[in-house]
């Protein structure tokens, strides 16, 4: 066998040996090391995700979205125009989205989110995994359809679904023509349902594909292979021109810039993380958030190797004498560098696979963003460079400080111990607690501050009643048109306090549109948020009636001509009073105010409370909201989908509590709140950890002082309070630094909302306390040792 | 085979001087067995030290077999060491970690030895001692003598030609010493030099000259 691989399995062997004899100091450096690694590895496993998106299609790098300057999607002819105009497009495909639908199989049917319509060159051009039927092929015919295993076996069971039929919305069959595989996490689309876009004609319209302004679809274009992207980017601007002839073009150009059409190229793989253009098929994410979490993942990992190097550098102070006899032998320091580094990947390699185990079980104790996204997913010789990698980086940067500064000390003093104490590396490492405990404070003081926040919004009076109501989405055109009936029924049952039917709901108006009133200035912003509702909204929903009156059946031109507005529609619209002013909606005759209400928030508290409208609408009956009698929600439910049947007897009930709703519009600080509580908890532990080595060697260092003034009358109290007044400097320091970095971070944060918190003072100083009460605690333990050691123990002659 | 000359180490902090050796020249011949005497705080186990190459004088020349070794460098020093010289300390400075055999044969792994050629020395050295069956124990599960029994076989084992012993028997009752000065005398009659440092007049009477020092000077010599 060859000198180095000898001395590779003699290294690996004392390695070993060092470990399993001193196993708390091991199995503290492997825990601490490991912890960290298991946090990195799931972000680094989530990055990576995140940064796949759309890759694996075959023709990944070929294929671009064609969208607006400001909106994902584009009008149907669109994309045949570019097709042809471009000779480097050699594919095209197109997308529509259809909303929430009921499809159904003979008697059974379920309402489905993600049906969407594609030419037939999609499957061709996008390589998602096809179990059954011709991807040629397969949306050729009008009435194809192809859908997911997990649709198939919703509605066929085990059965095969090929040539099957489903039926869309009541208004059209669909033949099966093709099976997929489960959709892939890691694409910017989302569907289960995928339809012939050739009849879309039939379901949405006759003009569908021949209406060049509206906005219906998502556009793909496929780019010889070999042709540069850049260059047919820049065609676009001759296409624009070509597409929307000569006279728009020419007036296109001299619209101001936010209202001009063009139309732009954006690569698929760019989409995910870059893409923030409305009308996107789903949310995306962001790549700031990739890179805010690649580096602290990144601290992550330096936090646990700092921490390993705490540790290995006190515990190497105790080695001394036996790197000294080895170099006495004739070590080099090659030799004991190696050694040294040997040891060190030993500990990292074990902790990064006890990493990796631990990163499976801490998946569904993660925040949402991150679950399923373990290591479980990054299967494949290529990622395992990843783990492999973090081995080697945590091994080689925790022990290579220690390795080199022993490795270079002359024998001689390194037999002399008290010479080497007061320059060791330890000096040096001591630096690192502190700016661990930076790290801690910062993230605990933005848990307090998030935390507040949440509470805040999900406790803030929001001016309406929400508790008890319980909100049923009309989807069905036949319930629609009896909605009032549904709703003289409903107000019939015991237990039913309040219904009303509106167009939206509080949490969710949307709505904008130009409104027209007395005294409107020419340059006036003429926008205001409108909500279509019935006679009972106001009063369902407990919104108090500052002035005027609320609308009434006993006006009948309320129907027609009466509005009213909140205290925000006032101020915008300069009135003082506004009962009685005039006002108009673009599409609707001429009105006035009858009445205003107090502001209350009709969206997150995210925005501040913007002018609204409410106008009587017959048609308003997306949503109907029923306020249940206290004390027997459940039995009200019941009473509510018994009626709703009797309206509605094939489609399947379904329903939401508006408190709920309301909770889950603050679901990204939900997420953000345990993600950071889940960091600050592992940042604590790890400058613990870091603490706790740096007390063990400090109590080791000073034993012989110890001794000393225990034998010349210290109590053990006195000597606690010598050993740990390292710690108060270092809290002190470390708060010093984390508060203002942790105000101008939670400050920036809380910008995003129109209300919110105060930071307020006592949050920096609980945090402060709290860290400095986890710190004593950590090193008491040492301390108390220490101090209650025997001094003839530490004062023999050695 | 060692010539000293003038040699000198003082220790400097801030403008003051603490002389350990001064002008100290000696010249010892290859197969001699010599003891070096003197109070505490004399300079013996610094003359030791710097002898075995692990620390430098402050001043002076020193030559081992003729090599001028205050004119090298570290890499050459280490190998000079390795070839030539095996240290016995008082505290033994077993390695807990490693068995016997282990800690015998850690000198021929840095020597980079074939495993053959450690394998037979390690037999050779270990029957040599007597100690054959502790090849396998842990330092802790040997008595003092036996340790030092160990910690002469790792030192010789490399076949050096300079032994350098420290108070070998500081640690050990007087029959254990007697065992461990026979085994010096033993390696002296087969040829290798050697140099310890002694308290004890009798441990320095197997020798045959002793170099007595005092505040760092030689006060004197004497042979047996």
């Amino acid at each position: 066998m060859p000198v180095g691989e000898r001395m590779l399995g003699y290294y690996v062997k004392i390695a070993f040996r060092n470990l399993l004899k001193h196993k708390g100091y091991s199995s503290l450096c492997i825990a601490g090391l490991a912890i960290g690694m298991a946090c990195v590895l799931v972000i680094v496993s989530w990055v990576q995700d995140e940064l796949s998106y759309d890759g694996f299609h075959a023709h990944a790098d070929q294929i671009e979205r064609v969208t607006g300057r400001n909106w994902a999607q584009t009008p149907a002819p669109l994309g045949p125009a570019l097709q042809q105009f471009l000779p480097d497009v050699v594919s095209m495909a197109r997308l529509k989205k259809a909303d929430r639908v009921f499809v159904s199989c003979g008697g059974r049917g379920f309402y489905e989110e993600d049906v969407v319509f594609a030419d037939p060159a999609f499957l061709a051009m996008f390589t998602f995994p096809l179990l059954s039927g011709d991807r040629r092929t397969a949306l050729n015919d009008p009435s194809s359809m192809v859908i997911t295993q997990e649709v198939a076996r919703k509605y066929f069971g085990d059965s095969n679904p090929m040539g099957k039929t489903l039926t869309y919305d009541g208004k059209r069959d669909f033949r099966v023509t093709g099976v997929l595989q489960e959709m892939p996490r890691n694409t910017h689309m989302r569907f289960d349902i995928l339809c012939s876009l050739q009849s879309a004609k039939a379901l949405f319209g006759e003009d569908f594909f021949e209406n060049k302004m509206n906005t219906v679809v998502f556009t793909y274009v496929q780019i010889r292979d070999g042709a540069e992207p850049a260059r047919v980017a820049g065609q676009m601007d001759a296409f624009t021109r070509s597409y929307l002839g000569a006279e728009l073009y020419a007036i296109n150009t001299q619209a101001p810039e936010e209202w001009r059409q063009e139309f732009l190229l954006q690569p698929i793989r760019s989409i995910h993380l870059h893409s923030h253009l409305g009308g996107e098929f789903k949310p995306h994410g962001d790549a700031t958030e990739v890179w805010i979490f690649s580096i602290v993942a990144l601290l992550i990992l330096l936090i646990a190797c700092a921490n390993y190097m705490n540790l290995s550098i006190a515990r190497s102070m105790n080695r001394l004498k036996e790197v000294a006899v080895r170099k006495v032998v004739g070590a080099g320091e090659t030799q004991i560098v190696v050694q040294m580094m040997c040891e060190s990947l030993l500990v990292s390699g074990t902790a990064i696979i006890l990493g990796m185990v631990l990163s499976r079980f801490l998946d569904p104790f993660l925040s949402p963003a991150f679950t399923g996204k373990g290591m479980r997913e990054t299967v494949g010789a290529a990622y395992a460079i990843v783990p492999i990698g973090i081995a080697l980086c945590a091994g080689v940067l925790s022990g290579i400080y220690p390795a080199l500064f022993i490795a270079r000390v002359r024998p001689v003093r390194l037999f002399s111990t008290s010479i080497l104490w007061s320059r060791s590396p330890v000096n040096a490492a001591r630096a690192l607690v502190p700016f661990q405990f930076v790290v801690s404070t910062t993230l605990i003081i933005a848990v307090l501050v998030i935390s507040r926040q949440l509470s805040f919004l999900q406790n803030t009076n929001l001016g309406f009643e929400k508790d008890r109501v319980v909100v049923v989405p009309l989807h069905d055109e036949t319930i629609r048109r009896q909605c009032q009936s549904f709703k003289r029924e409903l107000l019939r049952q015991q237990g039913i306090v309040a219904v009303t039917a509106s167009s939206a709901i509080p949490g969710d108006v949307r709505w904008v549109t130009s409104f027209r009133w007395d005294g409107q200035g020419p340059r006036d912003d003429n926008t205001l948020r409108y909500i279509g509702v019935d006679q009972d909204f106001i009063s369902a929903f407990g919104i108090p009636l500052l002035a005027g009156r609320d609308f009434s059946v006993t006006f009948p031109s309320d129907t027609v001509q009466s509005y009213i507005v909140n205290e925000s529609a006032l101020a915008k619209l300069g009135w003082q009073s506004g009962v009685g002013k005039r006002l108009e909606l673009f599409w609707r005759p001429q009105g006035s105010v009858i009445g205003v209400v107090r502001n209350f928030h009709f969206t997150s508290l995210r925005q501040k409370i913007e002018p609204l409208a409410f106008y009587i609408d017959p048609h308003a009956n997306q949503f109907l909201s029923i306020r249940l009698r206290d004390g027997d929600i459940s039995g009200g439910l019941r009473t509510i989908e018994r009626t709703y049947s009797l309206f509605s007897p094939n489609r399947p009930f379904e329903y939401f509590f508006l408190d709920d709703y309301w909770h889950k519009l603050y679901g990204n600080e939900e997420d953000l709140k345990s993600l950071f509580l889940e960091f600050t908890g592992l940042a604590v532990f790890l400058a613990c950890l870091g603490l706790f080595g740096l007390a063990a060697y400090s109590a080791e260092r000073r034993a012989k002082e110890v001794g000393i003034r225990k034998v010349l009358g210290a109590s053990v109290v006195n000597l606690m309070v010598m050993l740990s007044g390292d710690v108060a400097k270092w809290v002190l320091a470390a708060n010093v630094i984390a508060w203002p970095i942790a105000y101008f971070a939670m400050e920036r944060w809380l910008q995003n909302f129109a209300y919110r918190v105060d930071l307020g003072w006592w949050t920096f100083f609980l945090a402060g306390g709290l860290t400095f009460c986890v710190a004593l605690l950590t090193v008491s333990a040492q301390a108390m040792r220490a101090a209650r050691a025997n001094p003839v123990e530490s004062l023999r002659y050695e | 085979m060692i010539r000293l000359r003038n040699i000198e180490k003082f220790y400097e902090n801030k403008a003051v001087r603490t002389f350990v050796l001064r002008s100290v020249s000696l010249d010892i011949q290859e197969g001699e067995f010599v003891s070096v005497m003197g109070p505490s705080g004399s300079g013996k186990t610094t003359l030791l030290n710097i002898i075995g190459m692990l620390d430098t004088p402050s001043n002076g020349e020193y030559f081992l077999l003729g090599e001028p070794v205050h004119a090298m460098k570290e890499k050459q020093l280490t190998e000079l060491h390795k070839r030539y010289i095996g240290f016995v300390f008082q505290s033994y400075h077993l390695i807990d970690e490693l068995t016997v055999y282990e800690n015998i044969e850690m000198p021929l792994l840095y020597q980079k030895e074939s495993g053959s050629t450690r394998k037979g020395r390690v037999a050779e050295a270990l029957d040599r001692f007597n100690i054959v069956a502790k090849k396998d124990l842990f330092p802790n599960q040997l008595s003092g003598g036996q340790q030092q029994l160990v910690a002469i076989a790792r030192a010789i084992i490399g076949h050096p030609k300079l032994i350098l012993a420290d108070e070998p028997t500081g640690s050990l009752h007087s029959d254990q010493g007697k065992i461990i000065m026979e085994a010096l005398k033993q390696l002296n009659e087969q040829g290798t030099t050697i140099v310890q440092v002694t308290h004890n007049e009798q441990n320095a009477a197997y020798a045959g000259r002793t170099i007595r020092l005092k505040d760092g000077w030689i006060q004197g010599e004497g042979s047996h």
